[in-house]
């Protein structure tokens, strides 16, 4: 796993902007990692909202829909 | 003329200029146009408003430009330190401070590109950022360049001191770019490096790596995956909330630590006429800025706060008598810094062409020098001859007050117990002559009969 992390952020350079300063390997891998593995977390809370945005929809709408007639009989 | 800090060279956005008693910055127009966007984002305002970043504003004058650079000006700090000089406490302020900073400048979309300890100063025991080109702006993905100098220069420190009660200041002195992070983790035993989830993130994991990556020199460049702004908050959050608990373990028994609680070495109205001689001295002269030489747990630097001297800068060798220092500062709001210096060694002239990082020596400003009890444990202690050790105490300020400690004092007695006495030139008679061919003694005061003295002088060489 290690040599599989390495191999995608061992060589990996700074942005241009701080350049001057040499962030280290490790510490950059490792923001590598981490990054990947936020970037996992946010795309399932991203999809999962997606999911459950839909499913939230569609029971408004049944509610919805069963609703009107009360309210057009309150009215 | 305005010349250039020596210190001031690695970041090519910016150095620091000095004109006499102003501190001024030459920055790039990269710089330039980030420091206005820094003050039109509000972000300025508010960590000015906290106190917590330098003031800098652009120049006026003949000062407005150099060598084709934009010029900031900030307001000269009574001293500057480094962290090899500081107490535990004041490195874990100024790596909290620096964090904090950090956070807030991300909620206006800026970053700092890089964590370097010498970047905090201190006013009293306060910490202050004082690197304005420092601040970037953020985007979105962006990486923090800056974790690996800030484990170095903040965090392996830290550890050292609190996990295995080791003074990080001697080695710190030694590697003034921050201790490297493969020593520290040789150093954890393998329970704490793998199953101490900041010590893996920051410390195990990160060396892992970097010798990997030494070993195996093949691997191909790959895109960076972009790190989300809240994986990069919660990365200093959390460095922040584990660097707060971080307490200075022990490091054995201190000498002095009690000196100002304990102290047998003055008898009854004694140190009551010590205090008064100090206070007067205080008085005639207000000092801007004083130097207190042995200053331990800073009762003598609390009199003279009381007594309109305005700051103090205090040096002591022993760390748990600068940590009840710093505390005592911290508690009754005083402007006085207390830091590591062994007065038989201070700090160098050292780092790039000997000249990046100032002896102590070379940054003395002070008015006023007080070393009190201190002579005999340099002159009988470390065998430094006595006319060295008053000359060298004279040198640091045109004012001052030195305490005599004779021979038969009890403390000598038991500093020769089981050593031979080589000491004969030091008495009394010796010490007077010596001062008084560097300096007019104004006055003195025998705490008791044939004990210790006090005497208060003005220099009159150099």
């Amino acid at each position: 796993m290690l040599a599989g992390i390495l191999i995608c952020f061992a060589v990996l350079a700074p942005t241009d902007a701080f350049a001057y300063l040499d962030p280290g390997t490790g510490t950059f891998a490792l923001q590598g990692l981490f990054a990947g593995i936020a970037g996992g977390v946010l795309g399932v809370r991203a999809y999962w909202r997606r999911i459950s945005g839909l499913l939230r929809r569609s029971k408004a709408s049944e509610a919805t829909g069963s609703e009107q007639p009360l309210s057009h009989g309150d009215a | 003329m305005a010349m250039r800090d020596p210190g001031s060279f690695r970041d090519p956005s910016g150095y620091v200029l000095t004109s006499r008693d102003r501190i001024f910055r030459a920055i790039n127009d990269e710089a330039y146009e980030n420091f206005l966007l820094l003050k039109s984002s509000g972000a300025y305002a508010d960590l000015r408003s906290k106190e917590w970043i330098i003031a800098a504003e652009e120049a006026d004058g003949d000062h407005a430009i150099h060598d084709g650079r934009r010029v900031l000006e900030h307001p000269r700090l009574p001293f500057v330190s480094y962290p090899y000089e500081w107490p535990f406490s004041l490195l874990k302020r100024a790596a909290l401070l620096h964090l904090d900073v950090h956070l807030r400048a991300l909620d206006f979309d800026f970053t700092l590109s890089d964590a370097s300890a010498y970047n905090v100063q201190f006013c009293g025991v306060k910490p202050v950022f004082i690197d304005t080109p420092s601040f970037v702006p953020y985007r979105e993905g962006d990486y923090w360049t800056g974790q690996r100098q800030f484990v170095e220069q903040f965090v392996n420190p830290l550890l050292l001191r609190s996990q295995f009660g080791i003074s990080p200041n001697a080695w710190y002195r030694g590697s003034i770019d921050g201790l490297p992070t493969s020593d520290i983790a040789r150093l954890l035993g393998r329970f704490k490096r793998w199953f101490a989830p900041t010590l893996l993130t920051n410390i195990t994991l990160p060396d892992l790596l970097q010798r990997r990556a030494r070993r195996d020199t093949d691997g191909r460049p790959a895109k960076p995956q972009p790190l989300p702004k809240t994986a990069l908050r919660f990365l200093l959050q959390r460095l922040h909330g584990w660097i707060s608990r971080q307490q200075p373990r022990p490091i054995g028994a201190s000498e002095w630590h009690h000196y100002g609680t304990r102290n047998d070495s003055y008898a009854d109205g004694e140190e009551e006429r010590k205090r008064d001689f100090i206070a007067q001295f205080s008085q005639s002269l207000a000092p801007a800025c004083a130097w207190d030489m042995g200053c331990n747990t800073g009762k003598y630097s609390e009199v003279l706060l009381q007594n309109k001297t305005k700051s103090i800068i205090g040096f002591d060798f022993d760390l748990d008598a600068l940590e009840a220092a710093v505390s005592r500062a911290v508690i009754k709001h005083l402007r006085f810094l207390p830091l590591f210096s062994d007065a038989a060694n201070p700090s160098p002239q050292q780092g790039w062409a000997e000249t990046e990082r100032l002896g102590l020596h070379s940054r003395s400003g002070a008015d006023a020098v007080i070393a009190l009890a201190i002579v005999h444990h340099l002159a009988i202690g470390r065998n430094i001859p006595l006319p060295a050790v008053i000359e060298w105490l004279a040198g640091l300020a045109p004012h001052g007050v030195i305490e005599f400690v004779p021979k038969s004092d009890p403390m000598i007695q038991r500093m020769l117990q089981r050593r031979r006495d080589i000491f004969t030139d030091y008495g009394k008679a010796q010490f007077e002559h010596v001062l008084s061919g560097c300096a007019r003694i104004v006055r003195t005061l025998e705490l008791s009969p044939g004990g210790r003295t006090l005497y208060q002088f003005v220099r009159t060489s150099g």
